[in-house]
């Protein structure tokens, strides 16, 4: 057997002989656990939704998320206004987690993605590939936009016998980064990226 | 009993936790992924350990996390402090049940629930054993995946911070059960992702 065609389970360490097959995902026959997944190489699709995706993540940054008018005025917050009032009230550690979290993670790891994906359609393999790789793969349980956007769905709702709530640009560009690198994520799946074996099936090696 | 599944590290072989690449150990000295460059363990170092320590510090910020208030709101003539528990009742018995529900469940539900088991799969993992294995693995899974979601309401109080400043109307300002509850998330975030999987397997 050739060693292209032995892996190893990432949960329970479990070796497991590949044989190529058209089944789209393989579960660990000892954990259950998902070990591969089939999807087709279109780099060039993924590199086009992220790039996308940047362009809202901008935009969900330089626009106002939500507004409120209540009594003759109208107050609007940005992702970066919210991280300065909690800075604010001396609540460091919540902007640290909120800037961290919604702003600078999803930045880098967006950042990284690109990059990569722009280095391996030059076929570049390098250092470089692998260093990015691994910081997003680092990053990714950090990154919590969508999360985010949740919580500002509850934040309007409670507001809503409060004041009039106005949903900004910002918010709508964050559903859409949402969506976007959702569907480029899917696209692009990190171990077929590695992997030059496409599309396994498995059974335990006894 | 059947006979015992071959392991990775029982022939001498790295898996990569990046990109899953087997590599063969040849000597003491450390070593790299051929493909990516990560670090190369057989098993995640001080793996149950760093998930204790982990714990027992999320175990101790659960209480003020829980009891103080995460925001207080300021109107005209009267104070008001909500803390995770009590932001969810006035959300049900106010605007939406259906969101109480869930911010019921990712708030209070999951973080207690991931503190809980995670406790149970260090403890079961210390004794070994093959008590629920195929159970345990989905529950490290489910804690896995599930965890971040407990953030919610850190984001909640952060845009209602900074709306909410009508000056002599009303104002909201964030209480000190707001990075209790951040570092909650965190640290039990960081404990699971220390917990080592293939230790339940290996002391099975
Ligand atoms: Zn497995
Ligand atoms: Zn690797």
């Amino acid at each position: 057997m050739k060693p292209l065609h032995i892996l190893a389970c990432h949960q329970c360490d479990a070796l497991l002989s590949a044989a190529r097959d058209r089944s789209a995902v393989f579960y660990c026959p000892r954990c259950n656990a998902t070990v591969l997944r089939a999807v087709p190489k279109r780099l060039d699709h993924a590199l086009a939704l992220f790039l996308a995706a940047g362009v809202c993540f901008v935009l969900a940054n330089v626009f106002p998320i939500v507004a409120i008018e209540a009594a003759g005025a109208t107050v609007y917050t940005t992702l970066i206004g919210a991280v300065q009032s909690l800075h604010a009230e001396s609540m460091n550690i919540v902007a640290v987690v909120v800037v961290l979290t919604t702003l600078v993670i999803p930045s880098i790891e967006l950042l990284c993605v690109i990059l990569l994906l722009m280095l391996a359609q030059l076929n570049h393999s390098s250092w470089a590939l692998s260093f990015l790789f691994r910081v997003r793969e680092a990053l990714r349980p950090w990154s919590m936009v969508e999360i985010f956007v949740l919580g500002s769905l509850v934040a309007i709702v409670k507001l809503g016998n409060i004041a009039n709530v106005v949903l900004g640009i910002g918010i709508w560009s964050m559903g859409a980064f949402i969506i976007l690198s959702a569907a480029a994520s899917h696209v692009f799946d990190p171990l077929e990226f590695w992997s030059e074996i496409k599309v396994p099936t498995t059974r335990l090696l006894k | 009993m059947t006979k015992a599944v071959i392991t990775a590290a029982s022939r001498g072989f790295y898996v990569c936790q990046v990109c899953e690449q087997l590599s063969q150990r040849v000597s003491e000295v450390a070593h790299y992924c051929v493909r990516c460059g990560a670090n190369l363990h057989f098993r995640k170092p001080q793996s149950l350990q760093r998930t204790v320590a982990l714990l027992v510090a999320a175990t101790i910020l659960y209480a003020p996390a829980n009891l103080l208030p995460i925001m207080r709101t300021t109107s005209v003539g009267y104070d008001q402090d909500d803390t995770i528990l009590s932001g969810i009742v006035t959300l049900w018995s106010g605007p939406s049940w259906p969101l109480a529900i869930l911010v019921f469940f990712v708030s209070i539900i999951v973080p207690s629930f991931k503190l809980i088991s995670l406790s149970l799969l260090v403890i079961s993992t210390h004794r070994g054993g093959k008590w629920r294995l195929q159970e345990r693995a989905a529950l490290y899974r489910a804690i896995d995946f599930i965890g971040r979601w407990s953030m919610l309401d850190v984001f909640v109080v952060s845009l209602l911070v900074s709306l909410v400043q009508l000056r002599g109307v009303a104002s909201i300002h964030a209480g000190f059960g707001a990075p209790a509850f951040a570092s909650v998330v965190v640290l039990t975030m960081y404990a699971a992702q220390s917990f080592d999987p293939r230790l339940m397997w290996d002391r099975a």
